[in-house]
């Protein structure tokens, strides 16, 4: 499962990269970016696409100068064992945080959309049983199962978008730039915390096949992902309005259910909708999972993967019980967000970035592959 | 393992001392025939056969061996001080007359070839013997294949006869590259089974996999080729196939020249083809032997048909039972109406219909042919339809069951769509308990399993999952024209990856 045999490719990476990224912002992006910038919203998500391909240039740079090592190593390498293993300790507490309550979230949609009488801990549990099984496989099958379901998710969603852009009113969009620039900034560094999932570049090099072009393909995969989500945000500015969108908890589902396919069979498209989606939260948990355990072991050293896998998803499965309900839950991913993913995505990867440098440790990889 | 440690016992230059030997291994040998008689004028020097009747060719061994051993020879007078010295080497070139006979020292070797239906010659005085190639036993020939059956392309099938198998592969591959390793499996029955590869074109790892799962097999017997599927597969908890079997020699050569290693086991019409991944058993030899268009056509056809075989008695549970507000009202209706009467719930009507339908197939399968058509026609149209009328189950079950069925039929690999019918249970369980939701997390599931498969090496979701580029999904959901797949797939050694040279644009018609 952790063993740094189960190579991927440069190609696994950046669909692991653009599922993680995609599954975790788009239910609640283009609300927050509206609370922010109102019908500008799509433009914090450009500022938010912007720092994210600096942060992910970042983490890659970083993880390049140690190809061969784990981050626990690596990190542990510029600043001493023991901040080492605390910066690690955050980033698992990080994830099992962000993903109880994306699970949590996704439960209660779920139970709101499709499943009514079903308990949503139920439909949370299922989710993460499936997830941990898929994280027990390892990093290649991650890769594997990525590739087959980015078709799934995306081609069923560019279609759904196609036929609500083109009736999407525009009008909705205007007036251009009247928002407070302040506003807009402070969205695009919101919108860049939920660009969560840039920093599992920290961990992938290890596993990587050609660890050459990985940098700048992680940048692509974080812009592809990044023009959709603005393009999402546009499509929800324009088809609902700002007003509206304030006023709903999931404006990304209800836009769904405002869609009317030319000559389809089916009467409601939002639980079609909704079974793309699960996929793509499938693909979080998995990576939630997968990275807070090969984190633990790489920091404890010791025991079986299935234990690892076991006790964490119980954790997590624990934590998603705690809200009450569905305000509380997206105040808690909020302070998530803006606290542990500042310090994630960007301050911490540029920190030891700068330390890697100053006490020039690591070797660039072209540097590494010279010498071999 | 105790029989391979022992010291081979060796040919003695006492005649008598050998018979002992092989006649007390033999003892109670019904089948066994066995003779010793002298030669020479004077008669007397000792010579002694022995094969399995009917397990050999009699005429071979009568006019070839006995005859000229007995009244040939003597008509060649020996010449005075060099006819001790050379005898075994006179007999051997001047008694027997066939090309295909071996010397050995072994007893316990010699006695596997009789056993083999070859034919077993001791000659006093000398502390070897000769084994002559006289295999000759009651075969079924080249038929035509049942259970792949085609409408353009060869109809030959394998037989059980090892030979005739190789016969069959070798006269379509007329290249000394085509490589076949005989060895032998099991203690007792010791049956041949043969590796078949081409040599450039095989990649050396996966050959080397495939001997070292070969040869640790320790068993007492192998009837089948089935043995050594179960045996070598990489994982056995999986309900999918990870090696092919075909009885179509047309498709072993195939394989051959995609790199693959074909296990041929003597006794059954079944050959294995190592790796095999999962469009490997959506590919039938006709494809490549009509026009691209329709098989292009058939191959989606029968991808649409391979996923509907899994997932449509679940779907139709999830939706009509827990979100009957997806289908469209007057469906609905429909439904609600022909559901009306049905006293049990959706779930078990839908399993029930699936049980009877599994029921069926397996009857049709054990009946002669005639009497299979009458149980189909019986079974499904006759029960079936009564089942309706009496309202124990409703028309659309017997539609989505129906559909089901007649789906997995379409697939042309039957290991695989066995595979498909325990999945179906999978994703109808989970739909029974979670409707959508449920469906995705079965699906979820498959596919997990799906990607984690491996044969050889080989991910078993390839091209879709782990391929570096396009040119694999050539011959995927599209079968591309023949002149466009210019490389061999995955499973060939990379300095060989270039089979075809032709360039068929250069003399299309669109060009000019």
């Amino acid at each position: 499962m952790f063993s740094s045999k189960n190579k991927i490719s440069v190609r696994q990476l950046q669909i692991l990269l653009i599922l993680d990224i995609f599954g975790m912002g788009v239910t609640f992006l283009p609300k927050k970016m509206v609370e922010f910038g109102g019908q500008n919203g799509w433009i914090c998500v450009i500022i938010g696409v912007i720092f994210a391909c600096i942060c992910a240039w970042i983490s890659a740079s970083l993880a390049e100068k140690f190809p061969d090592d784990d981050f626990v190593t690596y990190a542990g390498k510029i600043v001493s064992k023991p901040i080492a293993i605390i910066i690690t300790a955050g980033f698992v507490l990080k994830i099992i945080f962000s993903l109880s309550m994306e699970l949590r979230i996704f439960s209660e949609i779920v139970k709101q959309t499709i499943l009514f009488n079903t308990p949503s801990y139920a439909i949370s549990f299922c989710m993460l049983i499936v997830g941990a099984y898929g994280a027990l496989k390892g990093y290649e099958i991650r890769g594997r199962i990525a590739e087959i379901l980015i078709f799934v998710i995306f081609i069923p969603m560019f279609i759904i978008f196609g036929f609500i852009a083109s009736g999407a009113d525009y009008t909705n969009l205007m007036p251009f730039f009247d928002t407070n620039n302040t506003e807009i900034l402070y969205g695009g560094i919101f919108s860049l915390f939920t660009f969560s999932g840039i920093e599992f570049i920290l961990f992938a090099y290890p596993y990587l096949k050609n660890k050459k072009t990985a940098k700048k393909e992680s940048v692509k995969a974080v812009v592809f992902v990044g023009i959709i989500m603005i393009l999402i945000t546009v499509i929800t500015i324009a088809k609902l309005g700002p007003f509206d969108i304030k006023n709903q908890i999931w404006p990304v589902l209800e836009l769904m259910n405002t869609v009317d396919l030319p000559g389809t069979f089916l009467e409601r498209q939002d639980a079609v909708v909704m079974s793309f989606w699960i996929m793509s939260v499938f693909i979080i948990v998995n990576a939630g999972v997968y990275f807070s355990c090969l984190l633990t072991k790489h920091t404890i050293k010791k025991g079986k993967n299935i234990w690892y896998v076991v006790i964490i998803s119980a954790i997590i499965f624990s934590i998603s019980l705690i809200p009450g309900d569905i305000s509380e839950i997206i105040n808690i991913t909020d302070k998530i967000y803006m606290s542990f993913g500042a310090i994630y995505i960007f301050a911490i990867p540029f920190l030891l970035l700068i330390i890697a440098k100053i006490r020039k440790l690591g070797d660039s990889f072209e540097n590494t592959e010279r010498k071999n | 393992m105790e029989h391979k440690e022992n010291k081979p016992k060796e040919v003695s230059e006492n005649i008598d001392e050998n018979i002992r030997y092989v006649e007390g291994l033999f003892e109670n040998c019904g089948d066994i025939v066995k003779r010793k008689f002298p030669v020479g004028i004077n008669k007397d020097i000792w010579l002694y056969v022995m094969y399995i009747d009917d397990m050999t060719n009699r005429a071979i061994i009568e006019d070839r061996i006995l005859e000229t051993l007995m009244i040939e020879i003597k008509k060649t007078p020996p010449e005075e001080g060099e006819f001790n010295y050379n005898l075994f080497k006179e007999l051997v070139d001047g008694g027997i007359t066939t090309a295909d006979l071996k010397e050995s020292e072994d007893l316990d070797s010699a006695c596997t070839e009789v056993l083999s239906g070859n034919t077993l010659l001791f000659i006093d005085g000398f502390s070897k013997c000769i084994i002559i190639s006289t295999k000759g036993f009651p075969k079924r020939g080249v038929s035509e294949a049942e259970t792949e059956v085609v409408v353009q392309g060869s109809k030959e099938a394998f037989a059980e006869s090892f030979r005739i198998n190789t016969v069959l592969i070798r006269r379509r591959i007329r290249d000394t590259k085509l490589k076949i390793e005989q060895i032998k499996v099991g203690r007792r029955s010791k049956t041949d089974v043969g590796i078949v590869y081409i040599d450039d074109i095989v990649r050396p790892e996966i050959l080397e996999e495939t001997k070292r799962r070969i040869n640790e097999i320790d068993i007492d017997g192998i009837l089948d080729s089935g043995y050594i599927e179960q045996f070598i597969e990489d994982d056995y908890l999986s309900p999918f196939p990870q090696i092919q079997l075909t009885e179509r020699p047309d498709k072993a050569a195939s394989a051959l020249l995609e790199g693959r290693i074909v296990i041929i086991v003597d006794n059954t019409p079944f050959v294995l083809l190592v790796p095999a991944v999962l469009t490997s058993f959506y590919q039938s030899s006709e494809d490549y032997y009509q026009r691209w268009e329709i098989m292009s056509f058939v191959r989606i056809i029968r991808y649409i048909a391979g996923l509907l075989a899994v997932i449509l008695p679940g779907l139709y549970i999830a939706i009509a039972v827990y979100h009957p507000s997806m289908i469209p009202t007057r469906l609905l209706f429909k439904i609600a109406e022909s559901r009306g009467n049905v006293p049990i719930p959706a779930v078990f009507e839908v399993i029930l219909m699936e049980l009877a339908f599994e029921t069926l197939r397996e009857a049709g399968i054990r009946l002669p042919s005639a009497i299979g058509s009458t149980l189909g026609i019986v079974g499904g149209i006759i029960i079936g339809q009564a089942a309706v009328d009496a309202g124990l189950v409703s028309p659309i079950v017997v539609i989505i069951v129906s559909l089901t069925g007649l789906c997995s039929f379409s697939i042309p690999n039957i290991a695989l769509v066995s595979g498909f019918r325990l999945m179906k249970y999978i994703v109808i369980l989970f739909s029974a308990i979670l409707g959508l939701f449920g469906f995705w997390i079965a699906m979820l599931l498959i596919l997990i399993h799906l990607v984690n498969l491996k044969s050889f090496g080989i991910p078993f979701m390839f091209p879709f999952t782990s391929s570096e580029n396009m040119s694999d999904l050539k011959d995927t959901f599209f079968r591309l024209p023949l002149f466009k797949m210019k490389k061999r797939p995955v499973f060939a050694n990379s300095k060989q990856k270039i089979r075809l040279r032709t360039d068929k644009r250069k003399n299309s018609v669109r060009r000019k």
